[in-house]
């Protein structure tokens, strides 16, 4: 008894030690990358578990739908199929005139990029931490870095992967930011995530900067990491403050951030 | 008290515990129930250590601490070093810890997730990057409130299926 309890002291003492030193070894190096992503293999059975009660909700609410919902739901979207379908053949035809004009400019043309459908798991709970986790992962070609997109604009980045799975860091989290330009006047920022669904700020904007209420910005593609003109999101309010050197400007995200099940990935074709 | 055949109560609850704390939601449940995210893990744990010390290792709570990191996003080793520390605690103290009301026992319950709250907040702040919040101090409150029920069922279940 006695000395169970005195080794148990040093076998604590012992896992703490150990503890601190992997927390140090992971903050400074990318030694365990491949640690996690086996050990998130492991625990993939318990999030599928865990995601049991939401689908069955999903599920019970599908077949107790009403006929009459399920029609009028059929029929909004056919009309937004028909109006997307109306919407694709004119990108189509832009894209190629695009292309032919950039080709006579001599310019390079745009990278062409390919989506990935992929399913929400698991959302990160804690109020501090906005995370989703996506039912695809390094098996289907998913790497670190890339651009996860909504149907209605930028919603994060992979931060992690899994054989099977990988982690979405979204754009409203504080550790996130994302380099943006003002469709209607071409000036670029940062736009850094709050921790607050409802916006995101612009950094460093200067006093004089022409921007208003209601302008759209999209993703200006600088830095590489993300593909540009996807919507990022619209101004919401633009404050001056004297004493300060920059204007404070909030946005609201275009991307569905606490809604949908479905996010799409972005593969971007390197040349 | 020993449990004889008791592991796999053991292994279930630690299991239940594991999947309600990163339970999505059903949709039909409001959203802000999000903000109450009671620390299940560090509750199972403790009820264990205390009442049946012999069924809980310091290696096996470590490697849980891994599965929690892995699934909470946490840094590798954070939820393992606090999961030992309440192991530790337990295994020194559960004699006198069994022996108090249901009221001390939350009061000291209480008291361990602070200081984890505590570490985790800080740790996560300096590594991460994450605002340093007073949050765990209301996983702490809900967490000691659902201590009661819950151990009272885990008692009523060990005496039915395992034996004293």
């Amino acid at each position: 008894m006695f000395l169970r309890e005195s080794t148990a002291g040093y076998l604590s003492i012992a896992l703490t030690i150990l503890s601190v030193i992997l927390i140090s070894l992971e903050a400074n190096s990318r030694f365990l990358d491949t640690f996690r992503s086996t050990v998130s293999t492991i625990a993939y059975p318990i999030l599928a578990l865990a995601e049991t009660p939401y689908l069955l909700s999903v599920g019970t609410t599908e077949i107790l739908a009403s006929r009459a919902s399920l029609t009028k739901e059929n029929k909004i979207l056919k009309d937004r199929l028909s109006k997307a379908e109306y919407i694709t053949q004119q990108v189509n035809v832009l894209s190629r005139e695009n292309y032919r004009l950039r080709a006579l400019l001599g310019s390079k043309s745009r990278l062409s990029t390919e989506v990935l459908v992929s399913e929400l798991m698991f959302v990160g709970q804690t109020p501090q931490r906005f995370e989703v986790l996506i039912d695809k992962g390094s098996d289907n070609g998913i790497r670190e870095g890339q651009a996860v997109i909504d149907a209605d604009g930028l919603y994060g980045q992979v931060i992690e992967t899994s054989p099977i799975s990988s982690r979405v860091l979204q754009l409203i989290d504080v550790r996130h930011a994302v380099p943006v330009e003002v469709v209607r006047t071409g000036i670029r920022a940062i736009a850094a995530g709050t921790g607050n669904f409802e916006y995101l700020e612009l950094e460093n904007l200067s006093v004089n900067a022409d921007i208003r209420q209601g302008d759209l910005l999209v993703t200006s593609g600088l830095g590489g990491r993300f593909p540009a003109g996807y919507p990022v999101g619209m101004v919401e309010a633009v404050n001056f403050d004297r004493t300060k050197a920059y204007i404070s400007v909030t946005v609201k995200p275009s991307a569905k951030l606490n809604q949908g099940r479905y996010v799409l990935v972005v593969f971007q074709e390197d040349d | 008290m020993i449990l004889e055949g008791g592991r796999w109560l053991v292994f279930l609850s630690f299991l239940l515990a594991m999947i309600i704390s990163v339970m999505r939601l059903p949709n039909f449940l409001p959203d802000w129930l999000v903000y109450i995210d009671p620390d299940w893990v560090i509750m199972v744990l403790f009820y264990w250590v205390i009442q049946a010390p012999e069924r809980v290792g310091l290696i096996v709570a470590w490697l849980i601490g891994f599965l929690m990191d892995v699934m909470l996003g946490d840094p590798i080793g954070l939820n393992g070093a606090c999961f030992v520390g309440v192991t530790f605690f337990g295994w020194t103290l559960y004699e006198r810890i069994r022996m108090f009301s249901s009221m001390q026992q939350g009061a000291v319950l209480f008291g361990l997730l602070f200081v984890v709250g505590l570490v985790k907040a800080t740790v996560v702040h300096f590594i991460q990057g994450l605002e340093w919040s007073l949050i765990f101090l209301g996983t702490a409150t809900i967490t000691v409130l659902l201590w009661f029920p819950v151990s009272r069922i885990l008692q009523i279940l060990t005496t039915r299926y395992v034996g004293e």
